[in-house]
């Protein structure tokens, strides 16, 4: 079996977040009751025509401008014809013929070749089309998401395993979340994904035959969808049985595809050009605009962590979750030229304690700032708080917002910081044993920690520990306090 | 007929404007006329499947209030008119002449309703169709009721999203007729021989104009829909510019070939209810921005000078089969315009034949798309099976008609055929360009709008193979007409004279024009209409010689 390779494409749907539908100036309300966010148009009644949101149409550009794609001055709209109770008008909106966009490249992270080893992964087409209804258990027909603006990106067959055609999806993701032109959620449905599937023989250049799981929900089913079915073909192969090309599903309870149709072949969705619609032109001065304004992309971000000395996988974290990732850098941004030096500590205090109190979808609205945080690790870096103090601040933080020294201060958990403060602590705590400083000076050295314990209990533990050791280090070596008095 | 019911529905729609305007008659007064004379000749013309005399009533007391406080009046204050049953109206049972939409009452006014309305014409009622307007006479369609309906008005609230509700909350009277269809050949008839059929597909807005049932009607034209009926009835049919009127509230039949406009009993009337309709609407991508000129002013133009400088075209080879009637009528026609100062010139248009097909073809494959829609389960008929698929077929198989299944077979077929489609396409391109070129020598093109002065009532009820056998003559009946359609250009249809036998029947002048040029051809048209000797006799309408 080692001579054969699985090629994957992915198909990815992912609804774009816009206020009204692609197609009717419709609201769109996830979560509405059934058949709630309708109207004419959405349930297909006669005399209804579609006219395009442009806010779609910009969402989309946006998107295909920052995946590189050459977005197409006009494009065109068709008519895709099938018979179902969840398509209204009995075809879907689409664009066949001429799509939106072309081309263009998601950068991918391949662990395989290195921890910050990225790869291009080609894209073939990008193109606005509108959401069918959904047909809830008990055959309940639901209108609300009919009409509802999708983007389609298709990539080419070049995606070489199961696990990087689920990194392929996280990277589209992160894209897509960045730019903010979807929600891009696997659970609710704002981000779907078919895959195609076949096995080429090494050095064969004839493609296998293809086959499609269907609407795969979740980043790990994708991962073992496509290991289930690479095993299918590769059985079906081994058995000398021809693969059909066929559209399957995934059963994520068994762990296996199950096959739902031969697949159509293109005549039988009936192609038509749209006549409702005029064709889709994209002003060059608009699309300008939208390039302008791109944030960076998120593999550009991950090499910004990389040069900070975060881990790739620390980088992978703040990539994957931009909510994340933009709060780090608001944080580090406060921390100004000391950002660089304390930005490892910082990711690591983001995504260990912060993230442990605050989900990072509702980091945006939490009560405690980036700068707040970043102040407090500055704190904890200059010794001006103990790591368990620190985290009691945070706990505060979280709780009422405000600034960390404020809190700091109020609490009582500042660390003394004046070394002649420290030193009469420490002449107080060595008059108060001129039994064990003598035994001490005559060679005792096990009293250190007595004598340092008291210190730090006189201190009520409000002294870096380092610093109390260097000081009274610095007291013992000095003449006896008796001696000082004469 | 009262006097004042005779005097009243004798004024053309500018006439009756112009009254209600200066004070000199209510629009009550006028919608009440014409309520009566609807059923003094429903049974007669069923012309209407559904009137809304409460609405009509509304409609005209708000214009005679709205002059009582001194506001100013839109060009149509107070003119009755018929709107074709496949144009939507919210609150008022829509069926575009097809048992499949029974029951459906929109939530939503079309643009046109709107836009008349706004222009202060009273709606009469909704007028009989061919089955989703796929038919050339009238008489095609799963839903024939015995007389037409009245519909009580209610202003309730629009139902959202599920239609299947009745808007008022009763039974509307059509439902109550469920078991009528199909009850034979109850479709309109020519008010000017009850032998001869209306022309389809906008059969009742033609029956109903001509028979004094509506001032004016709103129709609409996929081969010939409007001018066909028109040319048979005697009256001015305008098909404008494909976008020129907003296709908005129009159930589609084949949407590239699909235009709304006027069926009027003059070429003003025609002008004054096309300025109305024009113009970019929001709810129609496909509608044109470009302003709309004064046609009423260009047609005033037209008939005060006459026709110097304007050249004609015609294609000769077109003319070959003329039925003799008919060939007698268009040559003193067009002595008629060169009478009036027209040059006519000689064209060569691409064979009739080509664009029929194409026609055929292509209007088919846009109605598969278009009626994929009727399933059974959001609106309309639906027959419960045990599966979606069941259903589906069931609820099509009883709620499509012969001709609308006869074309949806044809063109699910042709779906897979894509070098047929191609041909189809490539001969659409051909006329499209044919015209344009015909149309660099001239200013219109000229023609009789119907090979055959009328068509005699069917007798019986079409089984399949009379259908079959009837498909390509009914075809025919487009063959000056298709052309316009596929290429997108505005075209009318005026009266050019009366038959000389008994029954003495309307033929009609067609004219084709650039594209957007629908001013000049109703200034063309004018000046014909003043010319002509048949005037008064066609203004005085069926039996009134």
């Amino acid at each position: 079996m080692s001579e054969l390779r699985p090629v994957i494409g992915l198909e990815v749907h992912c609804r774009l977040k816009t206020a009204s539908k692609l197609f009717s100036p419709c609201p769109l309300r996830p979560g509405a009751e059934a058949n709630c966010a309708t109207d004419p148009y959405t349930w297909g009644m006669p005399g209804t025509l579609p006219s395009v949101n442009a806010a779609a149409v910009a969402l989309a550009v946006k998107l295909a401008l920052a995946l590189g794609c050459d977005v197409a001055d006009e494009s065109g709209w068709d008519r895709k014809h099938y018979f179902y109770p969840d398509l209204p008008k009995g075809y879907q909106i689409t664009q066949h013929t001429r799509p939106l966009a072309t081309g263009g490249a998601l950068e991918v992270p391949d662990p395989e070749a290195g921890p910050w080893a990225t790869r291009a992964v080609a894209l073939q087409r990008l193109h606005l089309e509108e959401d069918a209804g959904k047909v809830h258990a008990g055959a309940l027909l639901d209108y609300n998401r009919a009409g509802a603006p999708l983007v389609e990106i298709v990539t080419a067959p070049v995606i070489r395993s199961a696990a990087e055609a689920a990194r392929v999806l996280r990277a589209l993701r992160s894209v897509l979340v960045r730019l903010g032109v979807s929600d891009a959620t696997m659970e609710d449905g704002s981000l779907r994904c078919d895959v195609n599937v076949s096995l080429q023989r090494r050095g064969d250049p004839a493609p296998g035959v293809r086959c499609e799981i269907k609407n795969l929900n979740s980043f790990n089913f994708i991962e073992r969808a496509v290991t289930a079915e690479v095993e299918r073909q590769e059985a079906l192969i081994a058995a000398g049985v021809p693969v059909a090309p066929v559209t399957l599903r995934y059963d994520p309870v068994r762990a296996a595809v199950q096959v739902m149709r031969v697949k159509e072949t293109e005549l039988e969705y009936r192609w038509l050009p749209e006549p409702d619609l005029p064709p889709l032109r994209v002003d060059a001065a608009a699309a300008a605009a939208l390039r302008a304004d791109l944030p960076d992309m998120p593999e550009r971000t991950r090499m910004r962590y990389c040069v900070l000395g975060l881990t790739p996988a620390e980088a992978a974290l703040l990539v994957e979750e931009p909510a994340l990732g933009d709060w780090f850098d608001a944080a580090l941004t406060s921390l100004g030229p000391r950002g660089p030096a304390l930005a490892r500590r910082l990711c690591s205090w983001i995504t260990v304690e912060v993230l442990a109190r605050v989900p990072a979808a509702a980091l945006a609205t939490a009560k405690v700032a980036p700068a707040a945080l970043a102040e407090l690790v500055r704190m904890v870096e200059a010794a001006e708080v103990s790591a368990p103090a620190a985290k009691q601040i945070l706990a505060l933080l979280v709780e009422e917002g405000g600034v960390p020294g404020g809190i700091a201060a109020r609490e009582g958990l500042l660390l003394e910081d004046d070394d002649a403060a420290l030193t009469a602590a420490i002449v107080g705590v060595l008059r108060g044993h001129p039994r064990q400083v003598a035994q001490y000076r005559a060679g005792k050295a096990a009293l250190w920690g007595f004598l340092i314990g008291r210190v730090m209990q006189a201190l009520r533990g409000r002294a870096d520990p380092q610093r109390v050791h260097k000081l009274l280090v610095v007291a013992l070596q000095s003449p006896p306090p008796g001696d000082e008095a004469t | 007929m009262t006097a004042d019911r005779a005097r009243i529905v004798a004024l053309t729609a500018g006439e009756l404007a112009d009254a209600v305007r200066g004070g000199t008659i209510a629009a009550v007064e006028v919608a009440r006329a014409y309520l009566a004379q609807i059923e003094a000749t429903a049974a007669d013309l069923r012309a209407y499947v559904r009137t809304t005399p409460d609405l009509a009533l509304a409609e005209a007391a708000a214009v005679d209030a709205a002059r009582a406080r001194g506001e100013p009046l839109g060009p149509l204050a107070g003119v009755p008119y018929g709107l074709k049953d496949s144009l939507v109206t919210a609150g008022v049972a829509t069926a575009a002449g097809s048992r499949i939409l029974e029951g459906w009452v929109p939530p939503y006014d079309g643009a046109q309703v709107r836009r008349m309305r706004a222009a202060g014409a009273v709606l009469l009622g909704k007028l009989a169709l061919d089955e989703f307007g796929m038919g050339a006479h009238g008489d095609s369609g799963s839903m024939w009721s015995s007389g037409h309906a009245q519909e009580g008005m209610s202003d309730g609230e629009c139902p959202r999203g599920h239609a299947r509700r009745d808007m008022s909350g009763v039974e509307t009277p059509e439902r109550t007729q469920a078991g009528a269809w199909p009850s034979g050949q109850l479709g309109p008839r020519n008010p000017w021989s009850a032998e001869f059929v209306p022309g389809g597909s906008s059969s009742g807005g033609a029956a109903a104009v001509a028979g004094r049932a509506a001032a004016v009607a709103v129709g609409s034209d996929t081969g010939g829909s409007i001018r066909v009926p028109a040319a048979r009835c005697g009256l001015v049919g305008v098909r404008p510019t494909w976008g020129r009127v907003s296709r908005a509230g129009l159930v589609a039949f084949a949407s590239s070939l699909d235009a709304v406009g006027p069926l009027a009993r003059t070429v003003d009337d025609a002008a004054r209810v096309l300025a109305c309709l024009a113009g970019h609407d929001e709810e129609d991508s496909s509608s044109l921005g470009e302003a709309v000129p004064d046609y009423a002013a260009m047609a005033a133009c037209g008939r005060a000078d006459g026709l110097a400088g304007v050249t004609l075209g015609i294609d000769a080879a077109g003319l070959g089969e003329l039925e003799p009637a008919v060939a007698e009528v268009f040559a003193a026609a067009l002595t008629t315009l060169a009478g009036a100062g027209a040059r006519l010139v000689a064209v060569a248009l691409p064979p009739a034949e080509e664009a029929l097909a194409a026609y055929a073809a292509l209007s088919a494959v846009e109605a598969v798309s278009n009626l994929a829609r009727y399933d059974g389960v959001r609106l309309g008929l639906c027959v419960p099976k045990d599966s979606y698929e069941a259903t589906a077929a069931a609820t099509r198989g009883a709620g499509f008609g012969l001709e609308v299944k006869r074309r949806l077979v044809l063109g699910a077929w042709l779906m897979r055929q894509p070098q047929l489609l191609a041909r189809a396409r490539a001969a659409r391109a051909a006329t499209t360009a044919g015209l344009a070129a015909a149309l660099r020598s001239c200013d219109a093109l000229v023609s009789p709008t119907c090979a055959e002065a009328g068509v005699r009532v069917r007798g019986h009820v079409l089984g399949d193979s009379d259908r079959a056998a009837r498909a390509l003559a009914d075809l025919d009946v487009d063959r000056f007409t298709a052309a316009a359609s596929l290429a997108g250009l505005p075209a009318l249809s005026l009266p050019a004279g009366l038959t000389a036998g008994a029954p003495a029947l309307p033929v009609g002048l067609h004219l084709v024009g650039r594209r957007l040029d629908e001013g000049r051809l109703l200034a063309i048209a004018a000046a014909f209409e003043a010319a002509t000797p048949w005037r008064a006799r066609l203004l005085a309408g069926p039996g009134g010689a």
